[in-house]
Parts: structure tokens; C-alpha cells; sequence
């Protein structure tokens, strides 16, 4: 077995064995829950159901119900959809870019990190179906046979990638996370003592046995399925950027976009999975598993993205300037000093000087700097989505068209329901599913484990 | 200036008050009348006999009457008789009218003393309104005897001396109405009334034309192929029989004692009447009432135009913007009290103010039509102060004593409530963009080479920095539209364009572009195909879209945002460009805006799925959204004609009435293209220019909107593009349009300008080089 040096931090707090990893993820599923997880999940779901109406409203009536106008045709709709992309990054970034590079730290957030990937994902999906004006038709965006001869789909348009782009990580991911979640199932199954949580988890299982064989076909599938994904995590965010980077418009049309739309997208999805974990790791206990060595690489990795964006933001501005192009050099002048200073300073603040923070230790140690700084990141970029969006076409060639944009309760309503959705969502995974990955956390109980690494667990010596 | 031309002053008219600069731009005004003498023409702005009395003596003097000014040619329209009016309102009262039969006038609205006339009305024994509408005056007439709409009958009209013209019917009367020429022959007993198909006032006309018309000609030997061609031609003009010069006949003492007796208020009201709305006769109809305002681009509204420096002083807010209230004032004149938003004006003179005629209508709840009254939020007529539905602004009418349309205020005081205006368009600059705005100078236009005024862009490209022109480059592979088959295009010139709007309703009533209401047009959701952009200069521009290179350095952007005190305007007609590199074209993810192989950027509606991201794609910002079902949403009933079936009936069959959902714009008329190219293929022939027009290009009344086949390298469309004018706008974006404009050239001294424009004689077209040449032309000015 791989032996890890003394001096690494361990991966696993205190003295562990096997069961008492598959009792601490089951606990939840198998117990009560706590009021506090009904009071949440009420609220995710009342919030959730405020905003399917506004999108009933919306789809009843029209676009006109947003506060969009004609110079202004896309805001809060496409800024949502890149925003919840972004989040839906960290996911596959942890299980599959970190499984290639073999960090096993990630086994402790991987579960949850892709749910709150996949998540995310539909909720990011939403806005580009709501958004359209005739979603009835919109399944013309697919190259599907039809009766109009030779009528086919534009592959010239970007927006037509993002389809194929985001329907391919959403599946991808999906799958991954299925995987994984099979031998979890089987426990689960195989512990389970009602007929209905039996039944239901042994449908969910696939009829895993544990056998040496499915172990060696579910190894194969998770690296394969990882070399497939580890592309996707770079594709997915790069084609979104294309919508705006192949455009004409002046702060869209950047070539720059790709490389520094990844960079915020896992800079954001990092950020959601700190908030969502430190909420996960105390309220269901799991801090032995989840903790601040854990924490603390997540906050490192969100200082680099973070200073990527912020050096991709500097590069914006030096190109603008330097392109001696009136159109583009207004562009982020307006940007910075235009009616929207404040979206473009928020901006600013939440993304390139909040995460610098972070290279100070004892910040990036701290739990609740870091709660504090993983929300104060993702309004950054919300702001940043909003800001190349709307700061960019309200004030383009014409200033004739020149405008601004104002939301109105739909567009506010939809926006919070998708974070309804979403918590909704997640807190039925952490409820019913086994939010860490029980088999893989083992496989590393005896390497990192604490009581493993400085030997005063009971028997330990027998192992070596 | 009647002392500067003539030599003489007016007798009561104080020239000593006047600020020296006035008087510095009075004397040189006058000196350049007094070289033109007899090619000159000074116009009076006011309706007050006594101004007209001095303004035609200037003319006198300036030896106009004989050479300028050609009284063969007189035009009949706005003649009116103010005398007679006052004289029939006396005689009313005094109970010696016994009956009153009116026909095209609405006195109880438009006069200054309406409410007297109403109140005057029940003194005569008959009263008979034959208007179309229940209005103001019909309402309180015994009898109303609709006449027939113009659409549905026979009339001839003298709109100019010796010109004629017919009006024919194009629809059976729709409703139980009779002409009203008709209703006076039935009553004089010249004919008797048979029903909706009665020809008696054709007859009647055809009568006098063949009496009267007919023996003026020698065409014709028969009168029926001479009343053909008049009814095909709607018009006929008459020999032109020379009137001797007149003498100039007025007081001048008269006049001078008239205007000293003019009692100053500390405001100076103009009363004017907008492109749109006039007088407001047809306030009940919506696409007026949307059409924004040629110069403030507020639609749907009434308002009082002030200074900024005016507003600052009264505490008012100077901001435009959908969300940015505007102040109410109450001016008052007299007894009367008009309560009006205030809009801020660049250009306005301080201390004077400009009100709409033609609004308020309806006060009293007359039926004249759902759209003269405001609508809310939800689309249903907000009620009014007495109850009823409110009217939209207040009638100025009321303020204008004896008819004058210049007044002065007693007070103009700020009630403190806020009103939201809709304004189509909310940036009052072009920013000193270059390439979307080019104005010159007459000078320079004709004694300097094109690169002057009208540069070109350029691009290096290669170790060898070739210099190419920017059409040259291309990303997508070339739409083969230059010289197979036609290529629609379109020149614009800015120099006739007076921004009147007539192209937008035109376009309007072609292409069945929807009416969206203030609420939406306040949202910036204004559907016109064809917008009238307005631009006004900057302290940093001499011109629109040239920039002071100096001023720029100390002013920045904010500079640039701000317009002059008293800014340069220029009027910019944009639709879709048809682009041959069409950005909204690569972007639509299911091909739903695709190039034809004429030129011609088409939307396919059927198609559209609504996605918006060719419309954030245009850098002409031309493609409209339905953002709503407008033939069927609440929210449109009251101001959208497609909604109920009397107002269907302005819809053109030829163009599809589109859903909610999809995106539409200019489409250059394809119908009237297809219907043109129909026309020349029935007749076996090649397509000539003439054949297709579109609706803008029709009814432009300074011909400022040509359209052809640029392929025809004879067509007037492919000249008027070659011509050294002819510019691309946003040319460097590389979008090849089919839209040419042509630089506006002004007829005036600007030497800061020529001092930029003849700065760039050489290397131009290089963007990097102009900071360079801009500091030197500011050099150059100062010599």
C-alpha cells in the first residue's frame, strides 16, 4: 500500500474504521432528519415554486414580461445561465481533472460537488429554454430530420454549440456521478431495513454485488469516463464564451474570452462548494472528513482562478486601449465609469481583490472568512456575467440605441427560484443520498487517516 | 434687423435691450441679406400681423418682392380667418345665428375661446356638426351628421393656386354615413339621397371639372379621356395666369405701436404644432400618437419644452431615461393654467418655453378615438381628474388669445409631482463617432477632395502593410450579389433628411408594425422597422460626429454626453441595413435570418424561435422583438389597431401580422419588391428603376430616400452611392450594407470644423493617425 508522508496533513480526522465511515454517510439517510432540514427544504421549495410561476407567467404571456428592451435583449437571462454554468464546473473539475492528478483529497467532496454540479447544470439550462420567445418551437435547434426539405439548423452559430455543448456535460456528468453513486446504493440497499427504501435502492444499485469484477468494470468505467469529462470541463465554458467572443459587439467580441471564462467558472463553482460544505460538513457532522486541510486547498485553488480572472479582467482593459479601436476602448471605459461603474466595481472587488486574501494562511484556514468569501466570489460573479453582458450592449455603436436596463419582479422572481430549485434539490441528495463517496473515502482511510498516520490506532501496526 | 437691412427702425420696437451678441449676430445676418439683395428671403416665425408687417418690409427693402418671393404660387393650406370667427362668436350671442352648420372643424376645441363657443351654441336654433367623430363641438351640437371618411369618398381640392386635385374612394362606406357635400346638396334640394352607393357628389364634381376644368385645356377633345386622366392622375394643374408684383402696403407705425403694446411676462410661450399630431385632428390615431417627436423623440405625449438652465432654477429634473421622472409645472397665462411635464431641450432659448397644440383631447369625454386618452401599466385607460378617461396633455389651444401662437406666461411654477415621459430615444449625442454621423461644411464640400469630409477606412495587412480599403477583408465567404441579377439598395441623404417622420408611419402602415403604447415605448420597446435617430452636437463636436481633439483632451466622455446650449441637429433615418456580411445572419442558431440572393437580409418568422442573438448581434440596433402578443394581448387593446375589426383594416394584406416571439425588422418592402418585379414580367419586360420603391422611399417629401437595383449601373440608386457623399455607416465593422447615406453638408461658417477636416488632406484613413492630425488642426484654428 502506498505509504504517505508523516509531515502531509491527514486527510481523515481522528480514528476511523470502515464501518464508522459507512455509519457517519448513512446516518442521515437512514434516520430522522432534523427540523432544520424540513424548515430549509420548505423554504428552497416555497422559493422554487415562486419562481416556476414567474416562469409560468412568463411562458403565458411573453419575453415583455423581463425587463429587456430593444438594445438590451439579453440581461438576467443569460447572465443566470453562464452564472449557474459556471458553478456547475467545480464538479467535474474535482472528480475528473483531480482523479487524473490523483488527489485524494477531493474523495471528500467529490459526491457533492458533482450533485451540486449537476444541479446547477439544470438550473443553467432552464435559461436558455426560458428564454427564447417560442419554446414550443425550440426543439428546432436540434439537427432533427423534418418536413421542410432541406431546412437544417445553423452550425455557423454559437448558439447552437452551447446546445450540443451543455446537453454533452450535462449527460457526461450525469453518468459520473451515477457511477460512482452504484456501490454507495448497495450499501445502502444492502443495510437498508424498510421494504420501500430496499426496493428503491435496489433499483438504484443496478444489482451491484461487489464482486471483484464489477469493482475492475466500475475502476475502468470512472477513469474512462474521466477522460471524457476532462475535456469538457474546458469545452463547456469555452463554447458559452463563444456566444459573446464570435459576436461584434464591442466587450463581447474578445478572443481572450475561452481561457479567462473557464478560469471564473472554476473560480465560481469552487466558491458554491465551500458554501454548500461547510454547511453540509456541520450540519451532518462529517467533520472529521471534511476539514480545514480540505477547506484550505479549495481556497488555494480559488486564489489562482481568482487571480487568473483578475489578470484576464487587467488584459481586457489593456487590449481595449491598446486596439485603438473607438468602439472597444469606450466599451470599458463605459464599463468602469458609465451608469453601471457600480456592477463593474462590485465586480471588481468580489473577484480580483477578495480571493488575494486567501494568501494569507490563517485566513484561508479560517471557516467562517471563508463561508464569507465564498458568497462574496459568487455575487462577484454574477456581477462579472452581468457586466460583460449588459454594460456591453446598453451603450454599443449607435448611441442612438444607447439604453439601460431595469428588472422587473419576473425577472428578480426567476432568478431567486432557480436558488430555491437548486437548495431544494441539494437538500433532498444530502437527505437521500450518500453525500460522501463511502468506497472511495476508504480506500484512503488507512493512507491519511489520522489515527493511521501517527499510529495510535487500535490493531494499526498489525496492517503494516 | 429691420434697422440693420433698411436703415430705418420700427417705431416702438427697443433694439437697445438686445445683448451684444445678439446684436453682433443681428448685423451679420444682415450684411449677408444685404449681398444677396433679391435672392434672399427673411421668414416671419409668428403669427402676429404686426411681426408679418415688419418681417415683409424687410423683405421690401431687400428688393425680395419682386425676385424671391412668387406670388403665382400661393398655397391654400392653414388659410384661416380669425375676424370672421370672432365676428360669428359675437353674432351667437346676440342670438342672430339661426342655424350653424359645421363641416372639418372642431372650434369648441381648437379655438382660444372653445368653451364661450360651446356655451355660445345653445343660442343658435340649429346646430349640425357633420363631423366624423363625436368630438368636442360635435358632442354639443342638436344633430350630428357624420360625413363619410376620407377613404370613402369624392372630394376636389385647391391645395395651391391653379393646381387641383381629386380625391377618389377606395371602399364603400363602411358605416350609415353620407358625404357631407352630399347632405348641403340634399338640403338645398339639389338632389335627393339614395343610400351608401349615391353618386350625386360625383356627379356634382364631374359637372364642375367638365365646366370648369374641361375648356382650361386643349389635351383632350372629349371631357371623359380628360376626367380619366385626372382621376388617374389624382391632380391637375391650370395655366398659370402672372399676377403683378405687389407693392409692400403695411403700417409699419401700426405694426411697431402693436408690438410695443405686447406686455412681457417673464416667460415667452411658443404654441407649435408636432410632425406628428398637428393640430390634433387625428388624435385618436395610435400611430401618430407613437411616432416620436422629430427633435425630443418623446412619443405618446405633451409636454413643456424648457432650457436646462431654466429647469436647474425651477428645481426640475434634467434627466431623460425610462426611469426618470420628469417634473410637472403649471404655467399660467391669464386665467388659464396648463399642467405639462417638462422636457429639456437643448437649443431652447432661456426664459421661453414651447408647448404642442393638438393634445388634450377629449377632456369632456368625447369619443374621438381610444388612443387620445393615457394608458396604464396593464393597458386599460387610466381615468381622469373628472372621472372619465384621462386625456393625454392639456390643450394648449385654450392659452392662445385671438389666435397667436406667441404669448407670454404669468408664471411657470413646479407642482412638485412627478410624470414619466416615453422617450424612443434617451442619448441626446453621437459621442463624436465619425463613422455613423458625417456633416460638412459647403465649403469644404466643394472646394475640397472628398477625404475631407468623407474618409474611408483602411486596414494593413501582411509584412508588407499593404493598405487595403476595409470591404477588401473578409472572414465569411462573399454573398455573390454584385452584378448577378439585382441587389437592392438604398442611399439616405442626410443633407435633404428634415427628420419628419412621414417614412416611419409609412413603414408603419405598409409592414403592420405593431403599436406598443407609452408603457412600452417608456420600456425602450418601440417596434418601428424605421426609427428617426437624432443627434445633437457636443460642446466638444463642431459638427455632429466630429470631435475636437483639445476639447475631448480636457472635457473626456462626459463631455461628449452632454449636448450644446445651442446644438447642431442632424436627423438619421436607420432600418436594417441588409448588410452583405450580416451579423445577425452567422449568429441565429436555426437559420431563421438568412441573405437572399437580391441583397436582401430576410427573416423567416415561421421560423424564429426568439433567441434575440441576432438583435444583440446588430450594431445598427434595427431588429424588434415581439415581446408580447400584440394583435391580442390586454395589454394592447386600447392602443393597437390590430386588435378589434375596424382597426384590422389598416393591415396589408401583402405582409404577415407576426406572433409573439419572434423578431422582425425592415425587410427593404419585399412585397412591394415582388409586386414591382410582377409588374415588369407581366409587361415582358427588364426590370427598370422606378419599378420598386418602398414605402419610406414613396413618400419621403424631400426625396431625401432613393432605392433601386445597385446593379443597374444606370439606376439612381447606384449613382446617388458612387456620388463623393455616399458613406457606409459603421463601415469598419465590415458589415457591408446596402444602405448608403451622404453626408450632410451645412451652409454656414464652422471654421473650427474646416480646420479639422482640412487638417486630414493626408494619409487619412489611418485610425491611429487622427489624434496626431486632430492637435494639429487645433493649431491650425488658431492661426
Amino acid at each position: 500500500m502506498h505509504k504517505e508522508s508523516a509531515i502531509r496533513e491527514p486527510l481523515i480526522l481522528g480514528h476511523k474504521t470502515y464501518h464508522d465511515i459507512t455509519e457517519d454517510v448513512c446516518r442521515s439517510i437512514e434516520g430522522k432528519a432534523p427540523k432544520a432540514w424540513y424548515i430549509m427544504l420548505g423554504i428552497a421549495m416555497l422559493v422554487g415554486l415562486y419562481g416556476v410561476g414567474c416562469i409560468v407567467y412568463l411562458l403565458g404571456t411573453g419575453i415583455g414580461t423581463w425587463g429587456l428592451n430593444k438594445t438590451v435583449e439579453w440581461a438576467w437571462d443569460i447572465t443566470n445561465f453562464v452564472w449557474w454554468v459556471g458553478i456547475g464546473h467545480a464538479g467535474t473539475l474535482i472528480s475528473a481533472v483531480l482523479l487524473l492528478f490523483r488527489q485524494r483529497w477531493r474523495m471528500a467532496i467529490n459526491r457533492s460537488a458533482e450533485a451540486m454540479t449537476i444541479f446547477a447544470v439544470f438550473m443553467a439550462g432552464l435559461f436558455p429554454l426560458i428564454h427564447m420567445g417560442r419554446l414550443w418551437v425550440g426543439y428546432w435547434v436540434m439537427p432533427i430530420p423534418n418536413q421542410f426539405g432541406s431546412l437544417w439548423v445553423n452550425f455557423n452559430s454559437p448558439l447552437l454549440w452551447d446546445v450540443f455543448a451543455i446537453s454533452t456535460y450535462l449527460s457526461v456528468s450525469l453518468v459520473f456521478w451515477y457511477i460512482g453513486l452504484i456501490p454507495d446504493f448497495a450499501t445502502i440497499r444492502d443495510r437498508a431495513k424498510s421494504p420501500v427504501a430496499k426496493k428503491a435502492y435496489s433499483l438504484l444499485s443496478f444489482g451491484w454485488s461487489g464482486r471483484a469484477k464489477h469493482w475492475n468494470r466500475f475502476e475502468i468505467v470512472s477513469l474512462v469516463l474521466a477522460g471524457l469529462a476532462t475535456p469538457l470541463v474546458f469545452s463547456v465554458h469555452s463554447i458559452v464564451s463563444f456566444d459573446f467572443a464570435t459576436s461584434v459587439i464591442p466587450g463581447w467580441h474578445t478572443t481572450i474570452f475561452p481561457p479567462y471564462f473557464v478560469a471564473g467558472a472554476v473560480f465560481s463553482g469552487f466558491a458554491m462548494v465551500q458554501t454548500l460544505l461547510l454547511i453540509l460538513r456541520k450540519g451532518m457532522k462529517l467533520e472529521a472528513y471534511i476539514h480545514t486541510r480540505h477547506i484550505e486547498y479549495m481556497n488555494i485553488v480559488i486564489m489562482v482562478t481568482g487571480s487568473i480572472v483578475g489578470v484576464a479582467y487587467l488584459t481586457e482593459l489593456f487590449i481595449s486601449w491598446y486596439s485603438g479601436v473607438e468602439y472597444e476602448s469606450y466599451a470599458f471605459i463605459n464599463r468602469a465609469t458609465g451608469p453601471y461603474w457600480w456592477a463593474y466595481w462590485s465586480m471588481m472587488t468580489c473577484n480580483v481583490i477578495s480571493p488575494q486574501l486567501m494568501w494569507i494562511r490563517k485566513l484561508r484556514r479560517s471557516l467562517l472568512f471563508t463561508f464569507f468569501i465564498s458568497i462574496v466570489v459568487n455575487i462577484g460573479m454574477w456581477f462579472e456575467r452581468f457586466v460583460i453582458i449588459v454594460t456591453s450592449i446598453h451603450r454599443d455603436y449607435l448611441p442612438s440605441a444607447w439604453s439601460m436596463f431595469y428588472p422587473t419582479w419576473v425577472d428578480i422572481g426567476i432568478f431567486i427560484g432557480t436558488l430555491g430549485l437548486f437548495f431544494s434539490f441539494y437538500l433532498l441528495f444530502a437527505r437521500y443520498f450518500p453525500v460522501l463517496a463511502i468506497s472511495e473515502v476508504k480506500t484512503i482511510l488507512k493512507i491519511s487517516g489520522e489515527s493511521y498516520k501517527n499510529g495510535t490506532a487500535p490493531g494499526h501496526n498489525d496492517h503494516h | 434687423m429691420h434697422k440693420e437691412v433698411s436703415g430705418t427702425g420700427v417705431n416702438g420696437v427697443d433694439t437697445a435691450s438686445l445683448s451684444e451678441d445678439v446684436q453682433a449676430k443681428l448685423k451679420m445676418a444682415a450684411e449677408l441679406l444685404k449681398k444677396n439683395k433679391g435672392t434672399s428671403l427673411v421668414v416671419c416665425g409668428s403669427n402676429r400681423k404686426s411681426h408679418q408687417v415688419v418681417v415683409n418690409s424687410i423683405n421690401n427693402a431687400l428688393s425680395n418682392y419682386a425676385l424671391t418671393i412668387d406670388l403665382n404660387n400661393p398655397i391654400n393650406l392653414f388659410v384661416s380667418e380669425d375676424d370672421k370667427m370672432t365676428r360669428l362668436l359675437k353674432e351667437m350671442n346676440e342670438k342672430k345665428i339661426g342655424a350653424l352648420i359645421m363641416w372639418d372643424t372642431n372650434p369648441a376645441y381648437s379655438h382660444a375661446s372653445g368653451d364661450a363657443f360651446k356655451a355660445a351654441l345653445a343660442n343658435v336654433d340649429l346646430t349640425v356638426s357633420m363631423a366624423r367623430y363625436a368630438d368636442e363641438t360635435a358632442t354639443a351640437c342638436q344633430y350630428i351628421c357624420p360625413d363619410h371618411h376620407a377613404l370613402e369618398s369624392w372630394y376636389d381640392f385647391n391645395p395651391k393656386m391653379n393646381h387641383y386635385s381629386l380625391a377618389q374612394p377606395t371602399i364603400r362606406p363602411l358605416n350609415d354615413t353620407r358625404s357631407a357635400m352630399e347632405s348641403l346638396m340634399v338640403w338645398a334640394g339639389m338632389a335627393n339621397h339614395v343610400g351608401p352607393d349615391s353618386t350625386n357628389f360625383h356627379d356634382k364634381i364631374k359637372s364642375t371639372w367638365q365646366q370648369y376644368g374641361f375648356p382650361t385645356q386643349t389635351k383632350h377633345l372629349d371631357f371623359f379621356s380628360y376626367w380619366n386622366e385626372c382621376v388617374h392622375n389624382s391632380c391637375s394643374s391650370m395655366a398659370v395666369t402672372p399676377q403683378p408684383t405687389p407693392a409692400f402696403a403695411g403700417n409699419l407705425a401700426n405694426a411697431g405701436k402693436d408690438i410695443a403694446s405686447v406686455a412681457g411676462g417673464e416667460w415667452e410661450i411658443s404654441l407649435y404644432q408636432k410632425a406628428s399630431l398637428g393640430i390634433g385632428t387625428q388624435s385618436g390615431n395610435p400611430w401618430l400618437q407613437e411616432m416620436p417627436d422629430p427633435i425630443s423623440k418623446v412619443s405618446w405625449d405633451n409636454y413643456v419644452t424648457m432650457s436646462l438652465g431654466d429647469m436647474k432654477a425651477l428645481g426640475l429634473s434634467t434627466e431623460v431615461g425610462q426611469e426618470s421622472p420628469s417634473g410637472m409645472v403649471s404655467v399660467k397665462v391669464g386665467e388659464k393654467e396648463l399642467l405639462l411635464p417638462v422636457y429639456p431641450q437643448p437649443g431652447q432659448t432661456p426664459k421661453t418655453i414651447g408647448i404642442a397644440l393638438g393634445y388634450g383631447r377629449g377632456e369632456g369625454g368625447e369619443k374621438i378615438g381610444r388612443s387620445s386618452f393615457h394608458t396604464d401599466f396593464f393597458g386599460k385607460h387610466e381615468s381622469g381628474s373628472n372621472g372619465g378617461r384621462k386625456s393625454i396633455g392639456a390643450n394648449a389651444f385654450k392659452i392662445a388669445a385671438n389666435g397667436i401662437l406667441e404669448l407670454n406666461a404669468d408664471s411657470i411654477t413646479k407642482t412638485g409631482e412627478n410624470y414619466y415621459l416615453a422617450c424612443s430615444q434617451t442619448h441626446s449625442t453621437v459621442m463624436a463617432r465619425n463613422s455613423i454621423v458625417k456633416e460638412t461644411t459647403l465649403d469644404i464640400y466643394k472646394n475640397q477632395p472628398k477625404e475631407a469630409y468623407n474618409h474611408v477606412h483602411m486596414l494593413h495587412s501582411g509584412w508588407n502593410h499593404d493598405e487595403n480599403h476595409i470591404s477588401e477583408y473578409n472572414l465569411w465567404d462573399e454573398h455573390p450579389v454584385e452584378n448577378v441579377g439585382h441587389r437592392w439598395a438604398m442611399t439616405i441623404d442626410l443633407s435633404s433628411c428634415i427628420g419628419c417622420g412621414s417614412c416611419l408611419i409609412a413603414c408603419q402602415s405598409e409592414n403592420n408594425v405593431p403599436v406598443v403604447g407609452k408603457d412600452e415605448i417608456r420600456r425602450g420597446r418601440d417596434m418601428h422597422w424605421l426609427r428617426l435617430d437624432r443627434y445633437y452636437a457636443s460642446d466638444v463636436e463642431p459638427a455632429v460626429g466630429t470631435r475636437d481633439e483639445a476639447k475631448f483632451d480636457a472635457g473626456g466622455f462626459a463631455a461628449l454626453e452632454v449636448p450644446s446650449e445651442n446644438p447642431k441637429v442632424v436627423h438619421m433615418p436607420m432600418m436594417c441595413h441588409h448588410c452583405n456580411h450580416a451579423p445577425c445572419e452567422t449568429v441565429c442558431p436555426v437559420a431563421a435570418t438568412t441573405h437572399s440572393n437580391e441583397g436582401l437580409n430576410q427573416m423567416s418568422y415561421n421560423r424564429c424561435i426568439g433567441t434575440r442573438y441576432c438583435a444583440n448581434n446588430c450594431p445598427y440596433k434595427v431588429r424588434r422583438f415581439n415581446w408580447f402578443n400584440y394583435p391580442s394581448y390586454r395589454k394592447f387593446v386600447e392602443v393597437n389597431p390590430a386588435q378589434d375589426d375596424l382597426g384590422r383594416m389598416v393591415l396589408n394584406p401583402d405582409v404577415v401580422v407576426r406572433t409573439r416571439g419572434v423578431m422582425e425588422k425592415c425587410s427593404f418592402c419585399v412585397q412591394k419588391i415582388q409586386a414591382g418585379k410582377l409588374v415588369a414580367k407581366k409587361e415582358d419586360r427588364k426590370l427598370v428603376d422606378g419599378d420598386v420603391t418602398t414605402a419610406c422611399s414613396d413618400v419621403c417629401p424631400t426625396n431625401a430616400i432613393t432605392v433601386g437595383d445597385w446593379n443597374d449601373v444606370e439606376s439612381l440608386v447606384r449613382k446617388s452611392s458612387q456620388e463623393d457623399r455616399a458613406y457606409q455607416a459603421l463601415e469598419e465593422v465590415g458589415t457591408k450594407p446596402n444602405i448608403w447615406y451622404k453626408v450632410k453638408v451645412r451652409n454656414d461658417d464652422n471654421d473650427a470644423l474646416e480646420a479639422i477636416q482640412t487638417a486630414h488632406d493626408s494619409g487619412h484613413g489611418e485610425e491611429h493617425t487622427e489624434e496626431a492630425h486632430g492637435e494639429e488642426s487645433n493649431t491650425e484654428a488658431h492661426h
